[in-house]
């Protein structure tokens, strides 16, 4: 038995030339992380299809390449990630098995939140010892609102230029969304003042945004180097910073272990407390309004009851 | 390609030194070394395979470490370049593995490679052998695709535009690498593929793959690595010391067509593969050949049986028209961020006259450490028994090490 190669041929040729695809009526949007579909749904309401790859329950930067993320990215007109590497272990393999080329690079279809923002914590030099270190610095900008402003703006601006005959609508939808952000970030900056100089011990880099915003210090971090797993030694350190720092409260999200936080919590008098990290991290984080206001309250909360 | 282990070191030298130019380039690699205890290797049954088949050599080694670089080139294509370092008889061999333009551009769901390239039929074959769970490729790759087959060709890939994931590839190669050794410089060997899959849940996901690959092989233009050149100087070519004839990795010329169906299914608590998460994979191979079996008899009273003869006077042709199976099931489990463990088991069921009914299996077992995702520690046991007179107790320690990029993993 063989199989023809030629007829093969012809039939993949003619199979690609029958389904002329029809003129799209919205935009596809593939958001790696909950976070950006949920800003993207801002700016752009029903203009768009939102699909987010990841859920608040899972670590981005450890997600499968899968066959289902592929057919999404096939569709995908725009690409919102947070970039700076936290994706290089499965976007660029998606990327080149989509066979879609308007989502390549970031003059087309392809927008990284953190090509937008400064950085923050950019290494002078990386090197592997120092564990799964980020050249570009830390990714999880979103839980900054000043950032957040930023993004909004260059994000819309990606919108209009993706899909110009509704950038009246994605500019009066920024202008709305803007206005809202800036009350409540006032608001959460009344609220976070007394939180200001609090000290902290967190799973991971994941909210040196939010400790930037609220004026908090993170003083200790459960993961020995970021990506490895807290070990039994590398806990006694932290205990050691808890006892002489000061050190008021322990965070970590969904998709961390919470096991070191809850051992920490058991050997101290500090409370640990679950962050929502992004939309969708708890029930009442639905937005991005309600995922900062979440963070600050479940904080706040921690702190007082002990 | 071969080239001297040297070249290697200028080309790594050369390489790195371009990095710190251009930002974009990816260059890692993937220092693979580690120590097997095993009998020496003599065979998978009867059949013709590559010292490649052999798996994993006896005592250290340092086979699969990798060289690779990959960079977008422009707004249309994207590059990608591996070299990779085997052992053979005491010389350090540097194969080149990949050296592909892949188009980014092209309109209709379609892309293009060009160059040399790892085949994508199978669910293996398509993958690097470090982001492998296990030491070694199961008994049926080493077996049919001499580990991994790739070649020079341009493979077109085409997504069809549904919501789920629905692949349609073919390749034509030059049938210039194992397991093919197609006659002339033109079109050797063409491969077609279809691959689907998608997630029953948020914690389950799946693939499916159908694939053919077919080859003309002709004697006069294999050159290879045969095995039996590791067992001394005094054997002729097919003579192997064990009861059943064991034929060379040349020996075969005429058609070959290979259909494999694979499947994977990959759990996750919530989605999430930090913590823990569970693979299973098999893949099953159906292979076809038809042509001659070249052939030299041990027994000089047995010649006067033969039908065939060629002008040789000691040596035969014999028509073959044969068809063989096998497959392998492996499920890995990883049930700390540290810490994951795996089962396999892989069996061929050979028709004559490579096998008269002895199947050949591998039963592997390992467990691995990995202290951060670039690093990993693994220890393997495997109860060979490729040949019937032999059931092989392997032990292996493989550090399978990346430096530098580490780039995105397939499903």
């Amino acid at each position: 038995m063989r199989i023809n190669f030629n007829s093969v041929l012809i039939c993949l040729a003619s199979l690609a030339a029958i389904i002329t695809l029809p003129a799209k009526a919205e935009l596809n949007v593939f958001a790696c992380e909950p976070e950006y579909a949920a800003l993207t749904q801002e700016l752009a309401g029903d203009k768009v299809t939102i699909y987010s790859a990841t859920t608040a329950q899972q670590d981005p930067h450890f997600i499968q390449a899968r066959p289902s993320l592929i057919a999404k990215m096939r569709r995908a007109d725009l690409v919102v990630c947070a970039g700076a590497d936290l994706e290089i272990g499965w976007l660029p393999m998606l990327q080149m098995k989509s066979n879609n080329r308007d989502v390549q690079s970031a003059d087309k279809g392809l927008f990284y939140a953190s090509d937008h923002v400064q950085n923050l914590d950019i290494p002078v030099s990386v090197d592997r010892s120092m564990g799964d270190v980020h050249s570009l610095g830390n990714p999880h900008v979103h839980l900054d609102p000043t950032r957040i402003t930023q993004l909004a703006k260059a994000l819309s601006n990606k919108l209009s230029q993706l899909d110009s005959e509704n950038s009246a609508i994605y500019q009066s939808k920024l202008t709305d969304f803007l206005t809202r952000w800036q009350q409540a970030t006032t608001q959460w900056q009344g609220q976070a003042q007394e939180l200001k100089g609090t000290k902290v011990i967190a799973y991971h880099s994941s909210f040196r945004y939010l400790f930037e915003f609220l004026g908090m210090q993170q003083v200790g971090d459960l993961e020995p180097k970021p990506g490895l797993p807290p070990t039994t030694s590398h806990l006694m350190t932290v205990l050691d910073i808890v006892e002489k720092q000061q050190v008021k409260l322990v965070v970590y999200t969904g998709y961390q272990d919470e096991k070191a936080a809850h051992w920490l919590q058991d050997k101290t008098d500090i409370n640990s407390v679950q962050l929502p990290y992004t939309v969708g991290g708890n029930e009442q984080a639905t937005d991005l309004f309600s995922m900062m206001s979440q963070h600050i309250a479940l904080i706040k909360g921690a702190l007082a009851a002990q | 390609m071969k080239l001297v282990n040297t070249s290697a070191v200028v080309l790594a030298a050369s390489f790195s030194g371009a990095a710190l130019a251009q930002d974009q380039l990816n260059i890692s690699a993937i220092v693979n070394v580690g120590y097997t205890d095993r009998e020496d290797f003599s065979g998978i049954a009867g059949y013709g395979v590559d010292e490649h088949g052999s798996g994993l050599k006896q005592g250290f080694w340092t086979d699969h470490t990798e060289l690779a670089i990959s960079a977008p080139i422009d707004d249309m294509f994207t590059g990608k370049l591996t070299i990779v370092l085997d052992e053979h008889e005491g010389e350090t061999e540097v194969e080149l593995e990949e050296a592909f333009i892949q188009t980014t551009a092209l309109p209709y769901d379609l892309s293009l490679r060009f160059g040399r390239f790892l085949s994508n039929i199978g669910y293996l074959n398509g993958k690097h052998d470090h982001t492998d769970s296990f030491a070694d490729r199961p008994l049926v790759y080493r077996a049919f695709l001499n580990g991994h087959y790739y070649d020079d060709g341009a493979r077109l890939s085409w997504l069809a535009p549904t919501d789920m994931y629905l692949e349609l590839g073919t390749e034509l190669l030059k049938g210039g690498t194992m397991p093919a050794y197609a006659e002339g410089d033109g079109i050797g060997a063409y491969s077609a593929y279809v691959k689907t899959g998608g997630d029953f849940n948020i914690e389950n996901s799946w693939q499916l793959g159908v694939s053919y690959l077919g080859f003309d092989n002709d004697e006069g233009s294999c050159s290879s690595h045969s095995h039996e050149e590791d067992h001394g100087d005094e054997h002729e070519e097919h003579e192997e010391e064990h009861a059943h004839e064991a034929f060379g990795v040349c020996d075969f010329s005429g058609s070959k067509d290979y259909y494999i169906i694979d499947a994977v299914w990959k759990w996750a608590p919530n989605g999430n593969y930090k913590y823990q998460n569970f693979t299973l994979a098999t893949e099953y191979f159906f292979v076809e050949e038809e042509g001659g079996l070249h052939h030299e008899e041990e027994h000089e009273e047995h010649e006067e049986h033969e039908e065939h003869l060629t002008s040789l006077a000691e040596e035969h042709l014999d028509h073959i028209d044969t068809s063989h199976q096998g497959f392998y099931v492996s499920a890995v489990y990883q049930f700390t961020p540290n810490w994951a463990a795996g089962l396999r088991y892989s069996q061929i069921d050979f028709d004559e006259p490579y096998s008269d009914g002895f199947k050949p299996e591998v039963s592997t077992a390992m467990v691995e450490y990995r202290h951060s995702h670039f690093s990993t520690v693994r220890l393997q046991y495997n109860q060979d028994k490729s040949v019937e007179e032999v059931t092989d107790d392997q032990i292996t320690l493989q550090f399978s090490m990346a430096l530098g990029a580490h780039g995105a993993h397939q499903f």
